[in-house]
């Protein structure tokens, strides 16, 4: 697998299309979950993909390996958020992320994680950003850092701040 | 209490993240390969100079690797959200399939860098990439390297909007509405927010201002063409007509849930927005192809369709003129909107990316402030004109004193006459811009024209637009008439469609249809009411009528009633029957279509004529493409009204549509139908109040 990724941007890299088609088909579900995890909305999850992915069809044939694959091709999926997030933000005044519940059978269960997005929500974007990286993506604070562009200590100390303010998640879990 | 870090795993790992939507996947997926495609030939010309055909995508686009200009445009590239237009619009020109834009002055060359620069002004965000980018090299060219075919499969490529309205169209049409104007904000947000932040107040934050149904938004009303008997009027003539408004603010109107105001909606508008595969022309010797398809009328049984469609000679390798444009922007404190000054600039910056390094812009602005904002720039010294456009605010109500006249005084100043000069409008409708009464401004431009200065109109926002003056104007000044709604309409008008209208392939462009009296008995053009001409206009070059630029196309369609059939005129009862004049014709042919034309540079015209016969052959792929004009043409016709069209339902144009919507690479008819299934809605609503949930839903 691993080995076929890195065939595959060796390929996308010199040019070939259909390796690029197949490493983004690879991705896809990853970077729409980030999107996901980050903006709380399928549907916007979605823009947020598709604008990625055309991100990376721009840029891809200047990747030269100087960081590692998925870190680079997360910074852009975050940079795409931000982009997102900055025009939301700008459209709709203190506009709610994550104000509609993810589709959930269990009207319990949804109203629960509700909760625990709100609590996300209501954190500053850096700290989210930081803990969707951490723990949705599972991304090792040294690429977290890589991804969000600081220090891996800045990255530590918002882990500690987010969850500080997360308070108990129990409820939520 | 501090969270465990386990159960913020936990948390993330029990909520159920909806499964993306496989046809949005493939969508993006395409649409990504496009871009990849089109950066690959971008980037390999930067390196090697020479086209390589790499691909269908570079081997279609090598008119542009000819040009000189491309280096020095690829190594500016930037990216942000318009890096998603690079790519996206190399892919369309590809195709140029759309039909013309005659008034702005934007080139096809630039096209596969359009949008890449757009970002100068507000780059801070996403743009890591900046750097690897500046540096960029290119890899290895691969020739040889097999295409990725034109994807067959829901291929919706290029534009975000129609590729979502597609995907969504599938599951439920009244959600693509709001999305799809989402859609563009978002691409729009992403450069308009930053730059912009500052002056938007909140309270004009609101998206979408609610259209005015009552209707500050002017349009003049024509009657529909009608009924004509062949024997009273054998001869119908008309301009052809590449502007595509109409189309935009139908859409705009419908995203509301508000049906268009009937005289809003011009079907032949509708028509052409859409690109047709038609067949073209082989050498440019004669600059138009003529198809004529001939079949049973879905509208009214017994009738029969004959649908005309004009395909322009595809100039490759016509060199690039140069530009000297003067924008002429509207500041009044209406403009105050997301959608309309912040729009304007990023249409703007776009537009400036399609141009060359040395063609010269000014800005001179009216209503608010008013003067002078840039003395005529050259091209290359982008971050001037950037600069000198994110200055500009929207505010006050003063009157902006001698805006146009400025204008065209700056034109004048830096006149070259084998540039194309030429003043670009941009408004909500306010056209308070120093000459007041409308008759005297278009006699001004008019004068303007004469001296070889032109002029186009952007329209922008709702509220307040003006319609029938914005087209009167732009058509006095040999220029297009086109309304922008969202950052992807602008990259359609200015920078996809572009390329048309540098590279005019002709002007004056008239169409003559004369009926066989002995075959057809009744005839009813559809739509092109506001282009009418005298059937004495036809042969008369002083008679201005509408240009055509390189590879568009234009369709027409008559509803006539072949001989024998039920008339809904009487016939006369005192009938002379006509001497045969051409007896080897006369029971064969319906009708004769005659295309008169002037090649740009010439002021004598030239003509092609096309007989149609009752038999009249044509290919499966050109009438498929011309029951798709039928379906838009019979959606277009329902909206005014369905005085014509029998029992047509919505239902039918959607079968039909569907049935015909081919392989729509970009999505645009895919978006086609999602705008009928919201008809259908609209039509079912109050005409009252205003789009109803649409706020919530886009707020969400």
């Amino acid at each position: 697998m691993e080995r076929d990724e890195h065939t595959l941007i060796r390929l996308a890299c010199d040019g070939d299309a259909d390796a690029f088609r197949a490493l983004l088909d690879l991705h896809y579900r990853t970077i729409y979950k980030m999107a996901y995890h980050l903006c709380g909305h399928r549907e916007d999850a979605e823009d947020i993909t598709q604008n990625a992915c055309i991100k990376v069809s721009h840029n891809i044939l200047s990747y030269r390996g100087e960081a590692r694959f998925t870190t680079w091709l997360y910074t852009i999926v975050l940079n795409t958020f931000r982009d997102w997030r900055d025009l939301k933000a700008n459209t709709v005044q203190k506009a709610e992320l994550y104000e509609k519940l993810p589709g959930n059978d269990n009207p319990e269960r949804a109203a629960q994680i509700g909760q625990g997005l709100r609590k996300l929500s209501a954190l500053p974007p850096e700290e989210r950003e930081t803990i969707v990286l951490v723990f949705a993506q599972g991304f090792s604070h040294k690429e977290a850092a890589e991804i969000l562009g600081c220090a891996e200590s800045t990255v530590s100390w918002r882990v500690h701040e987010a969850r500080k303010k997360l308070g108990g998640m129990e409820e939520a879990i | 209490m501090t969270t465990n870090p386990e159960d913020l795993e936990k948390f993330f790992a029990a909520m159920d993240v909806p499964e993306p939507d496989s046809e949005r996947r493939k969508a993006t997926l395409n649409l990504s390969v496009a871009a990849f495609e089109a950066q690959k030939s971008a980037s390999s010309k930067n390196k090697s100079k020479k086209a390589q055909g790499l691909s269908w995508l570079s081997r279609l686009t090598s008119q542009n690797n000819n040009s000189e200009r491309m280096d020095s445009m690829t190594k500016n590239k930037k990216l942000v959200f318009g890096g998603l237009m690079g790519g996206v619009a190399a892919a369309c020109i590809v195709l140029a399939l759309y039909p013309a834009m005659r008034g702005a002055n934007v080139d096809e060359v630039a096209l596969q860098q359009a949008g890449s620069n757009i970002t100068v002004a507000s780059n801070e965000g996403g743009n890591n990439f900046d750097k690897i980018l500046d540096r960029m090299e290119t890899p290895s060219s691969e020739p040889g390297q097999s295409a990725v075919p034109l994807p067959a499969e829901p291929a919706k490529g290029a534009l975000p909007a129609p590729v979502e309205a597609e995907s969504l169209a599938m599951a439920s049409p009244q959600v693509a509405a709001p999305m799809a104007m989402q859609e563009g904000k978002f691409a729009a947000g992403g450069m308009a927010s930053r730059a912009n932040k500052a002056e938007m107040p909140v309270a004009d934050m609101a998206y979408a201002p609610v259209m005015d149904v009552e209707g500050r938004d002017k349009f003049s009303g024509v009657e529909q063409n009608s009924v004509k008997q062949v024997k009273a009027e054998p001869v119908s003539t008309f301009s052809i007509d590449v502007d595509t408004s109409s189309y935009s603010f139908v859409r705009q109107s419908l995203d509301q849930g508000i049906l268009p105001q009937k005289d809003a909606v011009r079907v032949e508008e509708m028509i052409n927005y859409f690109d047709y595969a038609y067949p073209g022309p082989q050498s440019k010797d004669e600059p138009f192809a003529t198809n004529v398809v001939v079949k049973d009328s879905p509208w009214n049984a017994g009738k029969k369709l004959i649908t005309i469609g004009i395909k322009g000679f595809d100039a490759e390798k016509t060199a690039q003129p140069d530009s000297n444009l003067v924008f002429l922007l509207d500041t009044s404190g209406s403009m105050n909107e997301p959608k309309k000054l912040p729009l304007l600039k990023q249409s703007f910056s776009m537009l400036l990316d399609s141009l060359k390094p040395t063609d010269k812009v000014s800005i001179v602005v009216y209503a608010g402030s008013a003067g002078t904002v840039l003395p005529p720039t050259e091209v290359s010294k982008k971050s001037e004109i950037l600069q000198a456009l994110s200055n500009l605010e929207a505010g006050g109500s003063t009157a902006g004193g001698e805006g146009i006249r400025q204008a065209y005084q700056l034109a004048q100043q830096n006149f070259n006459k084998d540039a194309v000069n030429r003043v670009i409008l941009a408004t909500d409708g306010d056209f308070n811009v120093g000459i007041t009464e409308p008759s005297e401004l278009k006699g001004f431009i008019e004068r303007e024209r004469e001296k070889g200065i032109f002029l186009s109109v952007l329209g922008f926002g709702t509220g307040n637009y003006n319609d029938a003056l914005m087209q009167e104007l732009a058509q006095n000044g040999n220029g297009v008439a086109a309304y922008i709604d969202t950052l992807n309409e602008a990259r359609k008008v200015l920078v996809q469609e572009a390329a048309a209208t540098l590279f005019p392939i002709a002007k004056d462009v008239k169409i003559q249809v004369e009926f066989n009296p002995k075959t057809v008995s009744e005839y009813r053009l559809v739509g092109y009411e506001t282009r009418a001409l005298k059937t004495e206009d036809f042969n008369n070059d002083k008679v201005d009528a509408g240009d055509i630029g390189a590879g568009a196309e234009v369709t027409a369609i008559y509803e006539v009633t072949p001989v024998g059939a039920a008339t809904m005129i009487d016939q006369p009862r005192y009938d002379d029957k006509p001497p045969i004049d051409h007896p080897e014709h006369i029971e064969t042919e319906l009708a004769f279509v005659k295309v008169r034309y002037k090649l740009p540079s010439e002021t004598k015209s030239k003509l092609i004529t096309t007989p149609v016969h009752i038999d009249q052959q044509a290919s499966d792929e050109l009438i498929r493409e011309t029951n798709w004009a039928e379906a838009v043409a019979g959606y277009g016709q329902l909206l005014t009204g369905g005085k014509f069209t029998g029992a047509l339902t919505y239902d039918d144009v959607l079968k039909q549509a569907e049935a015909n919507k081919g392989a729509d690479p970009f999505g645009y008819r895919a978006e086609f139908i999602t705008l009928v299934h919201k008809a259908k809605t609209a039509a079912s609503l109050p005409a009252q109040g205003g789009g109803g949930g649409y706020e919530g839903e886009i707020y969400r």
